[in-house]
């Protein structure tokens, strides 16, 4: 009886995904694996062929979908059949899909690894069915208050997954991702050295994050990305390696090279964000065993999908996007990097808005004061547009505690686009730098192409 | 004439840092700007280190991990008795969020994580949520003058007062305490409050007032009061708040959403 349920709800997963694939391309990663799951709750417990030896879940806050598709990209330049999440469907029902479209009609899974992007906060339940032999842990940080309240809360999920004889692949700089390798009786750990685009947090307001053992606080010898670097606990000693299983090393952004125990690999995405993408999927692919000279054939040629970076014209304006995760600080405080690494004259727009991934809707901005914004301020922006219908006077007032007059910033408290981007093309300089949602930000492109139709007809 | 100066002592700031809350101390420092105050910023760094009462006017507690709680707590329970006098007599105290766990009389934490003892300075006993809320928050505080503050609440704990225990005001949009319409609570110098924001970004006035209530209790009043115009942005700010939450439940009813407890 249960083997019937299983095979049903495969097969009508497997006609939604055929439904989907003629009707609506693009859309439906979630639809199959959700449909099969109502008619058989345990379905990836009972798929056939898995097995935790060729399971690889990629989790944590920031950087799994990048790490999971350069995984995979390795993976396949290697000759290895995948299961995998690609689209950074990472729910449970999302990553049913992915396992429908690579199991036969009787239940097995064909492929020689799987390799899943697991989210967080339902890692228990997703693992609970389908037990990865391989966890790695990409870092804890500050993320969707609204959903996972704080970072202990995540930790604490995935301390019910780890068992003793997961192999963990642990991000060595990040003091909460560090700290799980004592659950565990083999770990790999990955970091990155100390390079150009490393910096320090000055100023009596920087604070750090609490140690995960005695909640003395931590010490950073130098940030690499926001809140992840070189460590050491001020209390109990509980420290980063300096000697990481896989270190990324010789950073070279101009030429995009870097290299792990002397063997060298060109890399297309040249921010620190990136690096410790790149490590992570290094230090798992050396771990299967794949040979350096693959790997770096793939490092070379991967393209990520969704990219955070994209540009558009606006008359004589060039607009440079920077994706950013609205209650994540992290990946704010990485975009403020990236401008202020451009010295020429900019205009930077702001378009936090309120916050719509669950309900009720709410106006948080409060993690903008987890990132400094004195650095962009200090690398000649010469006009600031803050958007949005909900909180864009909380974005100016932001600006202005990082010292930015007010006169320099121009409020449009509005989410239409044309509206938004008629304003900044009042502005003077063709500079332009543009940090929101990537909805927002596909709404203004459509906006433009809009405006640039209009003054051609 | 010499400026007249508040001494901010900032609680633990590396562990009790989690949404933002580093933007009350800026804020502070910009209002006090605005009253001719000075504001003077001490870091307590590390659990257990003795407080320097005799120096602080104000000490602020910011919202944090609850695992770190206990830990802090260890160090501040042997000075329980001149924290206490300090709130009663001379000083303020500001716990923010789930620093409120610190002065209340107990912290019920779902399993396997153990329940730990406040420090017992406010009758109030929280409890730890099967699953986070986050809302906007909206109150008016419970005072001769009542000024209305807003921001955002992210709950990992609901709080029940004692029978004896004043809220610090009441509920016009949002969950506050538990629900049932109270928000925060306060006795003598001290205030706890759910709202997030930074709390005193968003609510200049509040600062304003906190600020000269600590020159008051010093024999100082503040050098000058300042404009309307002062706190524009904030002013145009909170408008947009109240339009977007008003609107909020009527949206959530169109979309045929029950408002999540």
């Amino acid at each position: 009886m249960q083997r019937l349920r299983f095979l049903a709800a495969l097969w009508a997963g497997k006609l939604a995904a055929l439904a989907i694939r003629l009707l609506a391309r693009g859309r439906g990663t979630n639809l199959p694996g959700s449909l099969a799951l109502k008619i058989d709750p345990l379905f990836l417990q009972h798929l056939r062929g898995t097995d935790p030896a060729r399971t690889v879940f990629v989790t944590g806050t920031n950087g799994k979908s990048t790490t999971t598709n350069l995984l995979a990209h390795m993976f396949e330049r290697a000759g290895y059949r995948l299961a995998v999440n690609r689209q950074g469907a990472n729910l449970t029902p999302g990553i049913a899909t992915s396992l429908i479209a690579h199991t036969s009609p009787f239940g097995r899974v064909r492929a020689d690894l799987i390799l899943m992007e697991a989210d967080e906060r339902f890692l228990p339940i997703t693992a609970g069915q389908l037990r990865p032999g391989h966890l790695c842990v990409t870092n804890l940080q500050k993320d969707q208050v609204q959903r996972n309240g704080a970072p202990d809360i995540i930790y604490d999920k995935l301390r019910q997954v780890i068992r003793r004889d997961t192999v963990l692949y642990l991000n060595n700089e990040e003091p909460s991702a560090g700290s799980l390798r004592a659950l565990a009786e083999r770990t790999v750990t990955f970091g990155v050295e100390q390079n150009d685009k490393s910096f320090q947090k000055p100023g009596p307001l920087t604070t750090t994050v609490p140690c995960p053992f005695c909640s003395q606080p931590i010490r950073f010898d130098v940030y690499n990305v926001d809140n992840v670097g070189p460590f050491c606990c001020t209390g109990c000693g509980y420290a980063s390696s300096p000697r990481p299983d896989c270190l990324v090393a010789d950073v070279d952004y101009e030429n995009g090279r870097f290299s792990v125990d002397g063997d060298p690999y060109p890399f297309g995405y040249a921010t620190p964000y990136f690096l410790y993408c790149y490590s992570a999927a290094v230090a798992i692919a050396r771990a299967f065993g794949l040979p350096p000279a693959v790997i770096a054939s793939a490092c070379a040629d991967f393209v990520n999908i969704g990219g955070r970076f994209e540009r558009f014209a606006l008359g004589d304006k060039t607009v440079q996007y920077i994706r950013m995760k609205q209650e994540n600080p992290e990946t704010l405080q990485s975009a403020i990097n990236h401008i202020a690494a451009d010295p020429a004259p900019k205009i930077v727009v702001l378009g936090l808005g309120e916050i719509r991934d669950d309900y009720p809707y709410y106006t948080n901005t409060f993690y903008t004061y987890d990132c400094d914004f004195e650095r962009l301020e200090a690398s000649e922006v010469t006009r600031y547009l803050c958007f949005s219908d909900t909180v864009c006077y909380d974005s100016a007032i932001r600006l202005r505690y990082a010292g930015v007059p007010e006169e320099r910033i121009c409020i449009v408290p509005s989410n239409d686009g044309r509206e938004v981007l008629r304003a900044l093309d009042r502005q003077q300089g063709s500079n332009v730098y543009l940090i929101t949602l990537l909805r927002v930000f596909e709404e203004l492109v459509a906006a433009a192409k809009g405006l640039a139709g209009a003054a051609e007809g | 004439m010499e400026q007249p100066c508040v001494n901010v002592l900032w609680m633990y700031p590396d562990s009790l840092h989690l949404h933002g809350d580093r933007g009350n101390l800026m804020a502070l420092q910009r209002v006090g700007a605005l009253l001719g105050i000075s504001v003077r910023i001490r870091r307590l760094e590390r659990p257990g280190q003795t407080l320097p009462l005799d120096w602080a006017d104000l000490l602020l507690f910011c919202s944090g991990e609850l695992r770190v709680m206990p830990a802090l707590l260890t160090g501040l329970r042997p000075q329980r008795a001149e924290l206490a006098g300090f709130a009663a007599q001379r000083g303020r105290v500001l716990a923010i969020g789930s620093a409120g766990t610190l002065l209340a009389r107990e912290t019920r934490r779902l399993p396997p994580h153990a329940s730990f003892e406040g420090l017992g300075l406010l009758d109030m006993v929280c409890t730890e949520r099967g699953s986070v809320y986050g809302d906007d928050l909206w109150f008016r505080l419970l005072e001769e003058d009542p000024l209305e503050l807003y921001g955002s609440q992210i709950q990992i704990v609901d709080t029940a007062l004692g029978p004896g225990q004043a809220p610090l005001g009441e509920v016009l949009y949002g969950r506050g305490n538990d629900g049932a319409g109270a928000e925060g609570a306060r006795r003598e110098g001290l205030i706890f409050t759910n709202a997030l924001g930074p709390l005193l970004v968003k609510n200049p006035r509040f600062a304003q007032r906190l600020l000269a209530r600590v020159l008051a209790d010093k024999g100082t009043p503040p050098m000058q009061v300042p404009a309307d115009a002062a706190h524009g942005m904030e002013d145009a700010a909170f408008a947009l708040f109240k339009r977007f939450t008003v609107g909020k439940e009527a949206e959530m009813a169109r979309d045929g959403v029950k408002k999540p407890v």
